[in-house]
């Protein structure tokens, strides 16, 4: 009788204290995430940023930011869609080095990415001569900004379409060949259909981190407003000379991340994935 | 006709099997988990590679591993039912069905596929998506969309074990019927030795990756080949020493003690297994006078008294383990309970020797 009681009581104590410190964590995680977040909208009021959606400068730049990140995020998906599902798929000798060498530019700095961009493909690049006589100019080009966004962005997407697709179970495919439907057929009708959650989460975070892209693009493509001054240069541009402004612009970069974060997660979710019919 | 030499490693295991289903015949494949079972039909369909082999499908070569002949899965023309029926979680059912019907002109798609469901009882079922469908009606949809392909062979992948006992019944009804019907060949796997003599004219057991003995369920209950078959096929096996006795009998001492005699068809001499089957065993009380024509008597202790059914399944310790079925009022008559000591007796004549 005793033991019991004695086993109740270690039990009754422990649970609530490691609750707490679950508890606790979460709460810290939340603050010191979502602090930064709403201070921006705390020091914003709502005219100054309507007034900032005004100016010409600040809609220039949310407009090269939404078409640049627009082009980088289709060509990743429709480049990036095959590779990721033949490396998760298939094997081959040396997939784990092109998998580490796929996943490279997550842990490269933003600044060394534009450095080596330009070392590439730059007017004195590796392929710059290659380039020049096509006639490519890419620094301080708007295309220039796209190749640096896809240049950071696509380790994203692909990382998450890869896993994406290796969860989608052999016997699916199988099931799809033996029914009639060859390679490239069964990768359109079932495995991205039932990848699809995983490739928009994917597609969700590669233009996320393309929004926000800052290193590569100004030292790849400079800041030209107009030309390749985006969203987050625009607001570096302003940080020294005009405090509010910045502020507003970074508000407006906030809601238009947040809110594609938030219309892909209502594409890809429940509904989306019952399938119902057309 | 099928013929199909295979062989290819699994894991642990060296697969090589060579079957030949007859047009419009089933092959049932029986054989426990890890046998090679599901990787045979894999190999037929082509989305697996053997090491070697060779599949031929009426005139039709559809691997050759010297030629260097390997047509790709989808121009085999194989029904294929899988495990887990790979339903596509994205399609509605008649879709499902309509995804095998890529050769018909897409206007006619919907109507067939419909017809198909109509034909298994799920016509009203069509637009339901499979997460929601119960696990019958997710066979069914998996066996119309096999049937949808027109295959020139039929694979079933354990098409039964995924259902629960009640469905279990309708369940073999639809398989049976579509057996019945179709004039491919036919192979099904699955890993319970009744599903496979319900539902196969014949039966491969398969252990370890090879064929251990091949014919009719019934010839192979009461035949065995080997030990394993003999127990995979519900029977009793025992282990002992064979040796000639008087008049044209066998006697085995068993290993542990005591000994049984067999109207031996079966080897005479040396290490053999013992196989009787639950049913012919009778069990009597201990003092009983020796009174019956039984040969053979062992005695035992009573370890379990199970009912199944109408009858009970008594586990009985001897020199080695044996199970006895009996009727219920049997088993009363005679006050069975755990620990009750009884004699264990039957005919030579009910008893087949395997050699070891």
């Amino acid at each position: 009788m005793e033991t019991t009681l004695s086993y109740r009581a270690r039990r009754g104590s422990r649970a609530p204290w490691f609750a707490i410190a679950l508890g606790s964590s979460i709460a810290l995680v939340l603050a010191f995430l979502v602090l930064p977040v709403l201070a921006i909208f705390v020091k914003t009021s709502p005219a100054r940023l309507l007034a900032s959606l005004g100016e010409s400068e600040s809609t220039e730049a949310l407009k090269l930011s939404l078409e640049t990140t627009a082009i980088a995020v289709a060509i990743i998906v429709i480049i990036g869609t095959p590779a990721a599902f033949l490396l998760a798929t298939r094997s081959f000798p040396g997939k784990a080095i092109v998998v580490t060498l796929v996943e490279l530019p997550l842990v490269l700095p933003p600044v060394a990415a534009g450095i080596g961009l330009l070392a590439a493909l730059g007017p004195h690049g590796l392929l710059g001569g290659a380039l020049g006589d096509a006639h490519v100019q890419l620094v301080f080009q708007t295309a220039g900004v796209v190749v640096a966004l896809m240049f950071v962005a696509a380790p994203f997407y692909l990382r998450q379409a890869q896993s994406a697709f290796a969860s989608v179970d052999r016997s699916y495919m199988d099931a799809s060949r033996t029914l009639g439907a060859g390679q490239a057929q069964t990768f359109v009708r079932v495995a991205i259909p039932m990848a699809r959650s995983g490739l928009m989460a994917g597609l969700a975070l590669a233009w996320g981190r393309a929004l926000g892209e800052f290193g590569a693009t100004l030292m790849f493509a400079g800041s030209i407003q107009g030309i390749t001054q985006t969203v987050p240069l625009a607001i570096y541009d302003r940080f020294a000379t005009d405090f509010p402004s910045a502020l507003a612009l970074s508000a407006i970069l906030v809601i238009v991340s947040a809110s594609l974060l938030l219309s892909v997660k209502l594409l890809s979710g429940p509904e989306a994935l019952s399938g119902a019919p057309r | 006709m099928l013929r199909a030499e295979l062989a290819r490693t699994v894991g642990d295991i060296e697969l090589e099997v060579s079957l030949r289903v007859p047009a419009g015949r089933c092959l049932a494949l029986a054989g426990p988990s890890g046998a090679g079972k599901t990787t045979i039909l894999g190999l037929i369909a082509g989305t697996a590679t053997p090491l070697r082999g060779r599949i031929v499908c009426g005139e039709q070569v559809w691997l050759d591993t010297e030629r260097r002949i390997d047509t790709p899965p989808e121009r085999r023309r194989c029904g294929y039912v899988f495990q887990d029926y790979a339903l596509f979680p994205h399609l509605c059912a008649w879709r499902n069905v309509a995804y095998g019907l890529g050769e018909v002109p897409r206007s006619q798609r919907r109507a067939q596929a419909l017809e198909l469901l109509e034909r298994l009882g799920l016509g009203d079922r069509a637009e339901a998506s499979p997460a929601t469908l119960s696990g019958g009606e997710r066979q069914r949809v998996a066996l119309a969309r096999a049937l949808a392909r027109r295959g020139d062979v039929l694979l079933l992948d354990e098409p039964l074990s995924a259902l629960d006992a009640r469905t279990r019944a309708d369940a073999t009804h639809a398989v049976a019927e579509i057996l019945r019907e179709t004039e491919a060949p036919v192979i099904l796997v699955t890993h319970d030795f009744a599903d496979a003599a319900l539902l196969g004219d014949e039966t491969a057991v398969i252990d370890r990756g090879r064929i251990v003995q091949q014919g009719t369920a019934s010839s192979l209950a009461a035949t065995p080949g080997t030990a394993f078959v003999a127990d995979f096929a519900g029977a009793v096996v025992l282990t002992g020493v064979a040796r000639p006795a008087a008049d044209g009998l066998t006697t085995v001492a068993l290993d542990g003690g005591g000994q049984v005699s067999a109207t031996a068809t079966g080897p005479s001499t040396g290490p053999v297994a013992v196989s009787v089957y639950p049913w012919e065993i009778v069990i009597e009380p201990l003092d009983a006078a020796l009174s019956s024509s039984a040969q053979n008597r062992l005695p035992a202790r009573v370890v379990s008294v199970t009912a199944v059914g109408n009858r009970v399944r008594i586990g009985l310790q001897a020199s080695q383990p044996l199970v006895a079925e009996i009727t219920q009022p049997a088993a009363r008559a005679l006050r069975l309970a755990v620990g009750s000591r009884v004699i264990a007796s039957w005919k030579a004549t009910a008893t087949r020797l395997i050699e070891c």
